[in-house]
């Protein structure tokens, strides 16, 4: 997968798919400092140790991966990158994913099209709530559907007033940090 | 711009939605696992939230899941309607996501070269 908005959807569906109902996922990226950080964190089922050690082992995984996909892609992009990647997971409380890069690293994938994956994501999650906190050269964006749903009540997200309020919003935070539009 | 402003729309669409009630709800549920997003997911997904809000499709929900193992014809798209059974679509791009929301969510016609599954 070609950027790394990509792989944030891939860290947050396993946080869904961990039966998460909050995930936490924090981006920054500096340009000066030359770094990239990614953290997911959900209060999900977790794992033990022994998962833990299985999930980041390519060798492991009992089904046929694609190269350049999932877990053990992230790990081997960190140690290409000159930083690190972690799995913190406690059975039955949660799991925190974090992603360290050299920002100029050219094995490293470009961010992407970050602003339209948090607003499908946050448009989209039915039953989970989500908070992106998005830190790009030291200006910051944050969106909460904790928020939006105490203000919202039993109204969907993917409403189209809701969905054309929720584009609008992003849209102009992102201006307002410099972020990519 | 402030999240505040969502509270007159919570007021406008409540309103909207008792003059509607009994209405079918649909839901489209879009395949994100691995494979999903590598096949382009996203911009369906995206596709899907664009011709909501272009169309003003109020009845329908636009979720995803990251369930996997669906089938290996992604991105894969489910669309559930109450008292109908399960449709599911293969091989999903943007343009057919928009065919899925013109010809079967607005005018009731499955399109049918992409159905995969007819569900109970
Ligand atoms: N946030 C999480 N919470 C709990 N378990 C997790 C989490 N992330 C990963 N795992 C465990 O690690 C396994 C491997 O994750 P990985 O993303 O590599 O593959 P997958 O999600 O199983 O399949 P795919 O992503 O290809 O659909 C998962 O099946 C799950 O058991
Ligand atoms: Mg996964």
């Amino acid at each position: 997968m070609e950027e790394l908005s990509l792989h944030i959807i891939d860290l947050v569906e396993n946080s869904l798919s961990a039966g998460s109902d909050f995930i936490n996922v924090l981006i920054e990226e500096d340009t000066n400092k030359d770094f990239i950080l990614i953290i997911v964190e959900d209060n999900g089922r977790g794992m033990g140790p022994e998962e833990i050690k299985n999930v980041d082992d390519p060798f492991y995984t009992t089904k046929k991966k694609k190269v350049g996909v999932g877990i053990p892609f992230l790990k081997e992009l960190s140690q290409l990158c000159e930083g690190n990647f972690t799995i913190e997971s406690k059975k039955g409380e949660g799991t925190k994913v974090s992603l360290h890069l050299k920002r100029s690293c050219i094995d490293a994938p470009p961010m992407g099209d970050i602003k339209n994956t948090i607003f499908t994501l946050i448009a989209s999650t039915e039953y989970c709530d989500l908070r992106f906190f998005y830190k790009k050269d030291g200006n910051d964006f944050e969106i909460d559907t904790r928020e939006i749903r105490k203000i919202l009540g039993d109204i969907p997200l993917s409403n189209p007033e809701v969905l054309r309020f929720l584009k609008a919003y992003i849209e102009e935070k992102f201006k307002k940090i410099g972020g990519m539009t | 711009m402030k999240l505040e402003e969502l509270r007159q729309i919570r007021e406008k669409v409540e309103k909207q939605m008792r003059l509607r009630e009994g209405q079918a709800r649909i839901k489209i549920i879009v395949g994100m696992g691995t494979s999903g997003i590598a096949a382009g997911a996203r911009e369906v997904l995206k596709t899907f939230l664009e011709e909501v809000e272009k169309r003003n499709l109020t009845e329908v929900i636009v979720t995803q899941t990251g369930e996997k193992g669906l089938s290996s014809k992604e991105p894969i798209v489910i669309v559930k309607e109450q008292e109908k059974p399960d449709i599911v679509y293969g091989s999903v791009t943007p343009d057919i996501a928009k065919r899925i929301v013109a010809e079967h969510i607005v005018n009731g016609n499955p399109v049918s070269d992409y159905v995969i599954e007819i569900g109970a």
